[in-house]
């Protein structure tokens, strides 16, 4: 839920687009590397620097797994016209793996973001609560609809019993009681 | 939008066994002046062509590193 929350706010604005002239922006130029293997190639001169492996190893002792840098780096290329977004998907894995074997082979102790989940996430709460919820109100109505059924049956056996003929009783100071 | 796909996409390329799947070995012959020096089997292999077979071979050589690495 909060992820959603996130992203709805990192949503554009509407119009934002159109805020700059058609290819004025980086990713609406064609990219500098259009291939995988120039793609690859860059980012692992790039990644073999010192500079880039100090960096790295700041951000996971930090606690920031590895897909999320990888995320981050693809997005970066995308925007400043590195690349197109589908090359940049399709390095993924490249990135993930080569910043995996950075950290091994420091030896520091880092998330790789691709452990499996033990608790279920917040956004599972939320639509398991809201199911609940939702059966719960309609239990509710399926007892209620019984209650209005049962209270139908009543006011026609009343309703009976008022039009049933009733006898004539003797009225008056002699008149005769059972 | 989904804006966090490492996860998933690296997840994909958990299990490589399918680079090995169906691979050619064509016998080189060494001798001779006329004998091709590059294996062409790589360039014969129609899935080359495919982005993600190639991506998933780069991972396979950076894995086997990282797996050296940590096992020895």
């Amino acid at each position: 839920m909060d992820n959603f929350q996130e992203q709805q706010f990192d949503a554009p604005i509407p119009g934002m687009s159109m805020t700059a002239e058609l290819g004025a922006r980086p990713w609406q130029q064609p990219p500098r590397f259009s291939t995988v293997e120039q793609t690859t190639s860059h980012y692992i001169e790039s990644m073999s620097s010192e500079e880039f492996s100090d960096k790295l190893i700041d951000v996971l002792e930090m606690g920031v797994p590895v897909t999320t840098i990888a995320d981050v780096m693809m997005m970066n290329g995308t925007m400043d016209g590195t690349h197109s977004a589908d090359i940049g998907i399709l390095i993924m894995p490249i990135l993930v793996e080569f910043m995996l074997l950075i950290a091994d082979s420091s030896g520091i102790e880092y998330t790789s973001g691709l452990e499996e989940e033990d608790t279920p996430s917040k956004a599972a709460i939320a639509r398991a609560v809201d199911k609940f919820k939702k059966e719960r109100a309609s239990s509710q109505e399926d007892k209620g609809s019984d209650m209005q059924e049962e209270g139908d049956q009543f006011e026609a056996v009343v309703e009976n019993t008022e039009q049933m003929p009733q006898e004539d009783k003797p009225v008056g100071l002699m008149a005769r009681r059972a | 939008m989904e804006t966090r796909t490492a996860k998933s996409i690296y997840s994909k390329f958990q299990d490589l066994s399918f680079l090995d799947e169906g691979k050619k070995e064509k016998a080189i012959t060494t001798s001779g002046l006329l004998t091709p020096k590059n294996n062409s089997a790589k360039i014969d292999d129609k899935r080359y062509e495919q982005p993600a077979y190639r991506v998933a071979e780069y991972v396979r050589e950076i894995r086997n590193k990282r797996e050296g690495l940590n096992s020895g």
